[in-house]
């Protein structure tokens, strides 16, 4: 059912909008940070690096407009919730974000430097799918308020994990074999390290959508 | 699923005794039934909030827990609210003693027309024979209580109607209370009051649910979660849903009162 007052209906709809434009910011960096390490193109990372000032700005655009709500209309429930949960979705976006640049920084380092040519960079391939395919179908969930899918993302992230434990335990046989690949290996790490990190993130953005509809909170219940 | 948790315990109203038990209520205007089959326990010393759009019955229900409605021929009540014990709706109450014990404040200030003493002594005397200076401290308790002393202790002498709206809603609950009831029901205590007298009977509520029962009828859904600890949600004369307020604002149980106080309503 609809809301006696149409234009709280147009505000909520506005916020919710918000965010997943948002998400399609950070989907976007995401598939260029990802390139930018298997095609070494500069350009890309500068383009993450610039486009994460836009990714910051909705965040800001979009708290503001969340406190709005509050302010004006004293939301309860169902509404109450969503419009929680979406500020702390933008929030998790804006950290995804962040992440990104870690990635994109770690890969401009590989570019300018001979020694990521000792190792095989095609390891984070996997993770950076894995990690990527979780956020779509966050974002996914949350548009549809889909709890069915939210709980399959939560369920995915021990998946990225896993990935993560096992670049690790590589990366360790590669530094021990030869130490020349120390530097490379713990940059390596740090990058699967912040593509981890998206996944988590993303695995929150299912949880609200859990929140939002059920009404329970699903955080730390493992 | 694994990621399916309860709500946390700060949900649950603290437990305390019941203090009026509602069973099985029906009321009647002539004809019409204005509540149906309501069944509903108020507990002691707590505030307990009816909401629910006009007409629904709250302030109905309301006027039957201190058989107000007796007042008026054609109306009748069926069922059973149990005060202490004893069915107030039996006509062998006493109806004297328990409008003694449950006390009434209305929508709009009903200071009566002589002193602002006075209008707290009317009542007193009614049930108890005290002397002077017993009387002026009850006059002094009550408003106290009602935090209007300040306000008004120098001018005692003076017509109740002389006051602010928010003070004469004031010394309306410091009437009510000084008879010392031991539940007081307020029937839109703050409608006709501006937010600074607002806040201050809420804060009145709040401070005097330390010693009385209350149940207040409102109609602003934040006024209840403010000063509530149970809300009831009443729609058509039924009661829909009756569960402590921190959840029922965060997650009501009920899709009818999510529609209600999200304002999905009509």
């Amino acid at each position: 059912m609809e809301h006696t007052s149409k234009q709280f209906e147009i505000e909520l709809e506005d916020l919710r909008s918000g965010l997943l434009a948002m998400g399609g910011l950070v989907e976007a960096q995401l598939e260029r940070a990802l390139e930018a390490i298997a095609s070494h193109e500069e350009e890309l990372v500068e383009v993450v690096l610039r486009e994460e000032k836009r990714v910051n700005d909705k965040q800001i655009e979009l708290d503001r407009k969340g406190m709005e709500i509050i302010a004006k209309r004293q939301p309860a429930a169902v509404d109450l919730r969503q419009i929680i949960c979406t500020m702390q979705a933008v929030n998790d976006l804006e950290r995804i974000g962040d992440e990104i640049k870690k990635v994109a920084q770690r890969a401009a380092q590989f570019q300018a430097s001979e020694r990521f040519q000792l190792l095989r960079l095609n390891e984070v391939k996997h993770i950076g799918t894995l990690a990527q395919d979780m956020l779509k179908e966050a974002l996914n969930s949350f548009a549809r308020l889909d709890v069915i899918s939210a709980g399959e993302v939560i369920g995915r992230d021990s998946a990225v994990d896993d990935e993560f434990e096992r670049i690790m335990r590589l990366l360790v046989t590669y530094m021990m074999e030869d130490p020349r690949t120390i530097g490379a290996g713990l940059d390596v790490a740090f990058l699967a390290k912040a593509i981890e990190r998206v996944a988590d993130h993303a695995k929150n953005i299912s949880e609200y959508v859990i929140h939002i509809v059920q009404g329970q909170d699903p955080r730390h219940a493992s | 699923m694994a990621f399916q948790v309860s709500l946390g315990d700060t949900a649950v109203a603290e437990r305390t005794a019941t203090k009026l038990k509602i069973n099985n209520l029906n009321f009647f205007y002539g004809n019409f039934q204005g509540l149906r089959n309501i069944s509903l326990e108020i507990p002691e010393k707590q505030v307990t909030a009816f909401i629910g759009p006009s007409g629904c019955g709250k302030s109905t229900l309301l006027r039957v827990l201190n058989r107000m409605y007796s007042l008026y021929p054609g109306q009748r009540a069926e069922g059973e609210i149990l005060f202490n014990g004893q069915n107030v709706l039996d006509p062998k109450y006493d109806l004297n003693a328990l409008r003694g014990s449950v006390g009434m404040v209305f929508q709009k200030p009903t200071p009566f027309p002589m002193s602002i003493y006075d209008n707290i002594a009317f009542g007193v005397k009614l049930y108890e024979n005290l002397s002077k200076s017993d009387m002026d401290e009850r006059v002094e308790w009550a408003l106290k209580k009602a935090s209007l002393w300040t306000e008004a202790k120098d001018k005692l002498s003076q017509s109740g109607l002389s006051l602010s709206g928010g003070q004469q809603q004031r010394l309306c609950i410091a009437r009510g209370i000084a008879v010392k009831p031991e539940v007081l029901l307020l029937d839109e205590p703050t409608s006709a009051l501006d937010p600074i007298s607002t806040a201050r009977i809420e804060e009145l509520v709040s401070e005097l649910r330390t010693d009385y029962t209350i149940v207040i009828v409102t109609h602003n859904m934040q006024q209840a979660a403010r000063v509530s600890q149970h809300t009831a949600y009443m729609y058509l004369g039924e009661l829909v849903e009756f569960t402590p307020t921190a959840q029922i604002f965060v997650k009501p149980k009920d899709k009818r009162t999510e529609d209600y106080i999200t304002g999905r309503f009509g």
